[in-house]
C-alpha cells in the first residue's frame, strides 16, 4: 500500500488535467482582470494626468515669461483640469505611483504657506517638504495671494515638478511595470489584485473619506476644521474634486471585468441582495448627498456642517462593505505579511 | 492500551528524529523569512494571553531565543541530551508562542503540547541503539492517542451547520485558488465546496480509526499524505501538513520504523551495532505525567461549553481546541478616545500602534479589542488626558454573512474587566449556528 503512494499522488494530479471547466459555471480570471485594469484604466489615467500636468506646466511657463490676466486665466484653467485629472489617477498608486511618491508630492494639504512663500530654495525631494509643493501649493499661489505674478517663478517650478513626477510614474508603467503587474496574477498578499485593491481601499478611506470630507467636518477632532479642506483658496473647486474622485472610485469598482463583476461571478449575496449592488448603492447615495452641497466644502462646513457629516457616514458605510465584506468575499489579504494560517 | 507489553523503540526514535527535524526546519524557515523581525521586533505593542502578560519579546535577544530553540530541536533530532533538549525546546517554543497571541496557530499549540508530552516519554539516543531496544508500548500508544485526538476533535468541530450546510468557509476560500494549475478549474464549483467540506469532516473523523486498525493503517497513512498534500497546495498553512505527515508515522508498525532507521543509518554510514538491553528507564511517575498531559489534551477543548453564546462569535474557548480552518471572519475596528473631563476626542489610527497583521487579528477577536482599548486608555492618560474613555466602532462578517456591529459603539471599554466573558459585553450574534 505504501508503495502506491507516489502513484496515488500522480493520479491526484493527473485526473485534474483532464477536466475542463464547465462552460455554464462562472470562472473569474485574475490575469484578464489585471490586463483590463492596467491597459484600460490605470495607464490611461496616468496618460491623462501626465498630459494635463504637462499642459499646466506649459501654461505656468507662459505665465512666468508673460504675466498677464489672460495667461493667468489660462493657467488657472489648466490647474483645474490637472487637479481633476489627478483625482482620476489618485486611486492607482500601486507600483510606480508609490515609488515616485506621487500622491504625497502632488496632493498633500494643507500647504505650509509661510514656508512656501519664504524666499528660499525648496528641496522638493525631502519628505518634510511635501506640504510646500504640488496642487495645494499651486492652489494657494494662484488663488490665495495678492499678486500671483510675484510668485510666478515658483509657480512654474512647482508645476514643472508635478509634470516631471507624473511623467516618471507614467513611464514606470510603460517601461516594464505593466508586464510585471499583469504577470503577478496569484492570490498571495503581494500579488497584483491584492495590492491594487488594498491601495484602492487605502485611497478610499484616507484620501476620499477622511481627507476630503471627514477631517474638515471634524469627525476626527473635537471641532470642525474647514481650513483642512481641499482647494480652500480656489473657493469653488472642492466639491468638483470630490465628485470626480468618487466617480473614479465607482468607475474602478464597476468596470468590467472588475470588483463588482468578480463579486457577481462568485454569486456573493448578503441578506438576499447582491453585495455588488449594495456597494454600488453606497457610491450612488454618497454622490447624491455631495451633489447638494456647496461648491466649496470649507464653506459648507462653516455654514452647515450636518450634511458634511451625513456625507461622511455614507462614505463610511461603504468602507465597511468594501474593507470587510468585499475583501472577505474575494479572499483578498488585508496585509502584506505572507504569514501562515491554519 | 496501558498494558505492560514491551515493544521495539524504533517508532519512538523515528518520531523523535522526524519531530526534531520538522521543528528545526520550522525555526530556520521562520528566521529566513524575516518573521522574527516582522512579528516580534518591529511591532511596538504585543497582545498577551491572560496571566501571561509578563511574556514579551526580548528585543534583539529574541534572535538568541530562536537560536536556542533551534539548537534544542537539533539535539532532539540526533538524540543528544534528549530530555534536557526537550525541556529547553518546550519552554523556549512556548515562550515564543506566548509573546504575542496575534500569531496563534493551532499547530503551534500542537507543537507545544507535543513537546511537553515528549518530555515524559523515554526515547533512546542515536539511531543504532533503537535496534533491539525495547520500551513500554504505553508511550507509543500515548503518541498515537495524542495525534488521533487532534484529527477527531477537528472533525467533530466541523459538524456544524455553516460547514456542512453552507460549505463555509471553504466556499469563500476556494474560489480564490482558481488560478492554480490543474486544480484551479474546479475551485469555483459549488459542488466542489461541498465535496471538500463533507470529505474533510469525514476524513478527520475516520482517519484516526483507519490509522489505529492494523488492517487499514497503510490506507490511512496514504490518505494522510494525500490530504495534507492537498491542503498544502490550497492553503497557506506553512509547516503544518509536513508536521502532521511525520506525526502519522507513529501509527505504522515497528518493522517499518526499523527499515526507516536502517535507511537513515546507511545514509549516515552509522554503526550497525545493536543493543539488546531495555534501554529506557521504566518509571510510574512518567506514566502518570503522560496521563495528565493526555487528560488535559482531551478535556481542555471542551471548555467552550462552560460559556454561553456562539463560540464563533465570542471566541470564548475557540483557541486551543482544534478548530482548524473552520471560519472566515473579517472585521474592522475604529477606536475613539474621549476625555470625560474636557470632551476632547481623538479617533485612533490603529496602525500608529499595531502592524497590519495585528490590526487584522484584533478586529475579529473580542479579547484583542478589549486589551487594545485598555492600552489606549493608559496611553492617553500618560499623554496627559485626565479621564480617557475608550469606545470602538467595529464590524465583523462571519462565514459569508453580511457584516454587522460587533461592539456597542457607546460602550466604554475601560469599564470592562479583562476577565468579563465576551458574551456579556459583545453585541449578540443575530443568527444560529447549529452543531458543535
Amino acid at each position: 500500500m505504501l508503495r502506491l503512494l507516489p502513484i496515488a499522488l500522480l493520479l491526484l494530479l493527473g485526473c485534474q488535467s483532464e477536466t475542463e471547466p464547465d462552460e455554464a459555471t462562472t470562472t473569474f480570471d485574475r490575469a484578464t482582470l489585471l490586463r483590463h485594469w492596467a491597459d484600460d484604466l490605470i495607464v490611461p489615467a496616468f496618460e491623462d494626468f501626465s498630459a494635463a500636468a504637462a499642459a499646466q506646466s506649459a501654461a505656468a511657463t507662459d505665465y512666468a515669461t508673460e504675466p498677464t490676466e489672460a495667461s493667468l486665466g489660462r493657467l488657472q484653467e489648466q490647474f483645474e483640469e490637472a487637479y481633476l485629472a489627478w483625482q482620476r489617477v489618485s486611486p492607482y498608486m500601486t507600483g510606480p505611483g508609490e515609488s515616485v511618491r506621487l500622491r504625497e508630492q502632488v496632493n498633500t494639504y494643507p500647504t505650509d504657506t509661510q514656508r512656501l512663500t519664504a524666499r528660499q530654495e525648496i528641496v522638493y525631494e525631502l519628505p518634510a517638504n511635501t506640504d510646500v509643493q504640488g496642487m495645494p501649493a499651486l492652489d494657494f499661489l494662484l488663488f490665495g495671494v495678492e499678486d500671483p505674478a510675484l510668485h510666478r517663478a515658483r509657480i512654474a517650478e512647482i508645476a514643472g515638478r508635478i509634470s516631471t513626477l507624473s511623467g516618471q510614474a507614467l513611464s514606470g508603467w510603460q517601461d516594464g511595470y505593466r508586464d510585471d503587474y499583469v504577470a503577478s496574477a496569484g492570490s498571495s498578499a503581494t500579488a497584483s489584485v491584492d495590492r491594487t485593491v488594498n491601495d484602492f481601499l487605502y485611497w478610499y478611506e484616507r484620501n476620499l473619506r477622511a481627507g476630503k470630507v471627514g477631517i474638515p467636518a471634524g469627525v476626527f477632532s473635537s471641532e470642525p476644521r474647514p481650513e483642512l479642506a481641499e482647494a480652500i483658496y480656489h473657493g469653488a473647486l472642492s466639491k468638483r474634486l470630490f465628485l470626480e474622485a468618487l466617480a473614479a472610485g465607482r468607475a474602478f469598482y464597476r468596470s468590467e471585468p472588475g470588483l463588482a463583476d468578480y463579486l457577481d461571478a462568485l454569486r456573493v449575496e448578503r441578506d438576499g441582495q447582491l453585495l455588488s449592488e449594495r456597494i454600488d448603492a453606497g457610491f450612488v447615495s454618497a454622490d447624491a448627498i455631495a451633489t447638494d452641497l456647496n461648491a466649496d466644502f470649507a464653506t459648507q462646513v462653516r455654514l452647515v456642517n450636518t450634511p458634511m457629516l451625513r456625507l461622511y457616514d455614507a462614505l463610511q458605510a461603504n468602507v465597511i462593505l468594501l474593507k470587510v465584506d468585499l475583501l472577505q468575499a474575494l479572499s483578498i489579504n488585508v496585509d502584506y505579511v505572507d504569514a501562515d494560517g491554519d | 492500551m496501558w498494558t505492560q507489553t514491551e515493544t521495539s523503540a524504533a517508532p519512538l526514535v523515528v518520531f523523535r528524529i522526524g519531530f526534531g527535524l520538522m521543528m528545526l526546519l520550522g525555526i530556520v524557515r521562520f528566521w529566513v523569512y524575516g518573521w522574527i523581525e516582522k512579528l516580534y521586533i518591529w511591532p511596538q505593542f504585543f497582545f498577551s494571553y491572560r496571566y501571561f502578560d509578563w511574556v514579551k519579546p526580548l528585543g534583539d535577544w529574541t534572535y538568541l531565543l530562536f537560536a536556542v530553540v533551534g539548537v534544542a530541536a537539533a539535539c532532539i533530532t540526533v538524540g543528544y541530551r534528549y530530555r534536557l533538549a526537550t525541556a529547553v525546546f518546550f519552554l523556549g517554543f512556548t515562550y515564543i508562542e506566548l509573546m504575542d497571541k496575534t500569531t496563534y496557530l493551532n499547530h503551534y499549540y500542537f507543537v507545544s503540547l507535543m513537546a511537553l508530552l515528549l518530555f515524559w516519554i523515554p526515547i533512546p539516543a542515536g539511531i543504532a541503539a533503537a535496534r533491539g531496544c525495547r520500551v513500554n508500548s504505553v508511550y507509543i500508544n500515548a503518541l498515537r492517542l495524542f495525534v488521533a485526538v487532534v484529527y477527531f476533535y477537528a472533525g467533530v468541530a466541523k459538524l456544524n451547520s455553516d460547514w456542512l450546510l453552507d460549505a463555509q468557509p471553504l466556499a469563500t476560500w476556494l474560489p480564490a485558488r482558481a488560478h492554480l494549475p490543474l486544480l484551479g478549474a474546479w475551485m469555483q464549483e459549488r459542488w466542489v465546496h461541498y465535496a471538500f467540506a463533507w470529505g474533510g469532516a469525514l476524513y478527520d473523523l475516520v482517519i484516526p480509526f483507519l490509522l489505529l486498525a492494523p488492517r487499514t493503517r497503510h490506507l490511512g497513512f496514504v490518505l494522510v499524505v494525500v490530504f495534507h498534500f492537498l491542503t498544502w497546495v490550497l492553503f497557506p498553512i506553512g509547516m503544518f501538513p509536513w508536521i502532521m505527515i511525520v506525526s502519522a508515522l507513529i501509527f505504522l508498525e515497528p518493522a517499518t520504523h526499523a527499515k526507516i532507521l536502517d535507511r537513515i543509518a546507511a545514509l549516515l554510514r552509522a554503526g550497525r551495532d545493536t543493543v539488546a538491553t531495555a534501554c529506557a528507564p521504566v518509571s510510574p511517575a512518567r506514566r502518570v505525567a503522560v496521563a495528565v498531559v493526555l487528560a488535559f489534551h482531551l478535556l481542555f477543548p471542551w471548555r467552550y461549553l462552560l460559556h454561553p453564546g456562539e463560540v464563533f462569535w465570542t471566541e470564548n474557548g475557540y483557541r486551543f481546541s482544534w478548530r482548524v480552518m473552520l471560519m472566515e471572519k473579517a472585521g474592522m475596528a475604529t477606536f475613539r478616545v474621549e476625555d470625560a473631563a474636557t470632551g476632547d476626542r481623538v479617533v485612533v489610527n490603529n496602525r500608529e500602534f499595531l502592524t497590519a497583521f495585528q490590526e487584522k487579528q484584533m478586529a475579529t477577536q473580542p479579547d484583542f479589542l478589549l486589551e487594545f482599548g485598555h492600552f489606549l486608555a493608559d496611553h492617553y492618560r500618560s499623554r496627559g488626558m485626565a479621564d480617557p474613555r475608550v469606545y470602538v466602532d467595529s464590524y465583523v462578517a462571519l462565514n459569508g454573512r453580511l457584516s454587522t456591529r460587533y461592539v456597542d459603539p457607546e460602550l466604554d471599554l475601560t469599564e470592562i474587566s479583562p476577565d468579563a466573558p465576551p458574551c456579556t459585553w459583545l453585541l449578540p450574534f443575530e443568527d444560529t449556528i447549529y452543531g458543535f
